[in-house]
């Protein structure tokens, strides 16, 4: 076995750790989490899940490997294979219904656990991955046998992490991405409970998940009584689990966010282009997408991911961005609808893209350290990133060169009715937004193959490969 | 008829139990706890049974001392 890196974020558990050793991921297992692999293994659910494709692929490696690194054998009892996710994203970085539906599918997987004696000691939204839209749950080391007596302890954080997330969202049209941006255990119940009125006490789940858990957990803060132990001799069982899981997968399913009216929801249909103009524009980022493949691609500025899908046939794996977390709903209800299983679509604004986050600030990882992108698409998104976010122009080409291997950018001159409408109300201090210094900031830091002006003259496509490899 | 009734016995009892605590929040016991409620009928059996060694306990009555 080649040189072996820790991931960063598997610390928690004590007794299961992932590394990576010559591209693949393994995960160590303790003796404990060997007999609960024996155990999982040996369950229809975790067959039928794993050919669904919802349960990482995972395969149990022979002794030898192991063997062959004296340090890692001595550590574990076992090791695990599993299969590679292309691109690791975050809570705070999903759609309103890519969080629904990580939490159905944890729901789903606690039941069918459930019914056949074994349960998932946590309830982490990170345990979950996307291939294209479908979500992949990814911590083989969460499931263990159910002991009998015990409540679910990952309950508190299910609600922490998916659903009080959801329900702010679907009761109150408040955006859950800055909370679980800022809170990487989400959102307690005492804290979402002061956001509440009382009025919210008569929406589904609102008294019994939110204000009675705060009002209990606060009421029972500095208990002496050994809860567990009490429960279990008063009679808990699993029924009792059964019953709440049902009871929150009727609630998921219900949860909606009342969609609003965005900026940029009807941008494809409002956008300034011409016909001509537009297929232009598909047929540059079509040769630039064939003249290479990509195991990685960004979109940035994805908007309806008209180009992301043409990036899609070329790449392994195209991570879709906006910042309008509307157009990145629909998108992904559409890829979901096609079973779409290349395109990744975030919530993300690139001046303000995600960082690293908690412990040692390695936890989570900022977007940059997430996988170099072979090919990134800044589409009519240059003048929102120095008019509206005022960065200057050649800090941003810079940060594109190093960022990524190669680019096709569009710059949108301020002749074009969208720029002529964000300076509308705004003093033009913008001399860096000209299309010489742009040329000449594109070729202190890139290579440009190939350069086209769009028929209606304001708008410029490049692509154009970095200088920083 | 039962769902009603068993928030009502859960607000009561909370409002009983419960004193105001700003200190350290322990892992999840009113969490573990609200799950009686949650887990349906078959809940507020174990609810009963738990209140009422509780109940006992605060009284200084143990019954397992007996």
């Amino acid at each position: 076995m080649s040189e072996v890196s820790m991931e960063s974020a598997s610390f928690r558990d004590r007794n299961a750790r992932v590394f990576y050793s010559g591209g693949k991921v393994y995960r160590g297992l303790s003796s404990q989490a060997l007999s609960e692999w024996e155990a999982l293994s040996g369950t229809s659910f975790f067959t039928r899940f794993s050919g669904e494709g919802s349960l990482v692929q995972t395969e149990r490696v022979n002794a030898e490997e192991l063997c062959s690194n004296p340090a890692l054998a001595s550590e574990w009892s076992a090791l695990l294979r599993h299969e590679t996710v292309q691109f690791i994203s975050y809570p705070y970085e999903w759609a309103f219904g890519m969080l629904k539906d990580a939490a159905l599918l944890q729901l789903d997987l606690l039941s069918a656990a459930l019914d056949e004696g074994m349960i998932l000691k946590d309830s982490s939204a990170f345990n979950v991955q996307w291939r294209g839209a479908h979500p992949v749950f990814i911590d083989i080391a969460s499931f263990e046998k159910l002991r009998p007596g015990e409540p679910w302890i990952g309950y508190r954080q299910f609600c922490q992490m998916f659903l009080f997330p959801l329900m702010l969202q679907s009761y109150k049209d408040v955006s859950f991405h800055a909370l679980l941006r800022g809170c990487i255990d989400g959102i307690e119940p005492e804290t979402f409970n002061k956001l509440l009125g009382a009025r919210d006490l008569l929406r589904p789940g609102v008294l019994l998940h939110v204000f009675l858990q705060a009002k209990v957990q606060t009421g029972y803060a500095e208990t002496k009584k050994d809860v567990k132990k009490d429960l279990k001799a008063a009679g808990f069982s699993a029924e009792l689990i059964k019953a709440n899981v049902k009871g929150l997968k009727k609630l998921v399913s219900r949860l909606t966010w009342q969609r609003s009216r965005s900026e940029w929801s009807n941008y494809a249909k409002e956008h300034s282009y011409t016909d001509v103009d537009f297929e232009t524009k598909k047929r540059f980022v079509g040769a630039a997408v064939d003249s290479r493949h990509s195991r990685l691609t960004w979109d940035l500025g994805c908007n309806t991911g008209t180009f992301s899908r043409i990036a899609a046939k070329n790449s392994d794996c195209v991570v879709a961005m906006d910042a309008d977390q509307l157009a990145i709903e629909f998108l992904y209800q559409e890829l979901k609808k096609e079973g779409n299983g290349t395109i990744i679509p975030l919530v993300g604004n690139i001046a303000d893209p995600s960082p690293n986050l908690g412990w040692r600030g390695m936890e989570r990882k900022a977007l940059s350290e997430r996988g170099k992108p072979d090919l990134t698409l800044c589409l009519a998104l240059i003048h929102h990133v120095v008019i509206t976010a005022n960065i200057p122009l050649r800090e941003f080409i810079h940060w594109l060169s190093v960022v990524t291997n190669s680019l096709v950018i569009e710059f949108v001159t301020k002749d074009d009715p969208m720029v002529k409408k964000l300076l509308r109300n705004k003093v033009d201090n913008y001399a860096d937004y000209e299309l010489p210094f742009f040329e000449e900031s594109m070729s202190e830091f890139f290579n440009i193959d190939k350069r086209e002006e769009l028929v209606s003259g304001s708008r410029i496509l490049f692509f154009a490969t970095s200088k920083i490899q | 008829m039962t769902k009603p009734l068993l928030i009502l016995v859960c607000i009561f009892s909370c409002l009983i139990f419960s004193s105001p605590a700003f200190a350290y929040l322990d892992a999840g016991t009113g969490s573990m706890l609200i799950q009686l409620i949650l887990g349906g009928i078959a809940g507020l059996a174990v609810f009963l049974k738990l209140s009422w060694k509780w109940i006992l306990a605060k009284l200084g009555i143990n019954k397992a001392n007996k």
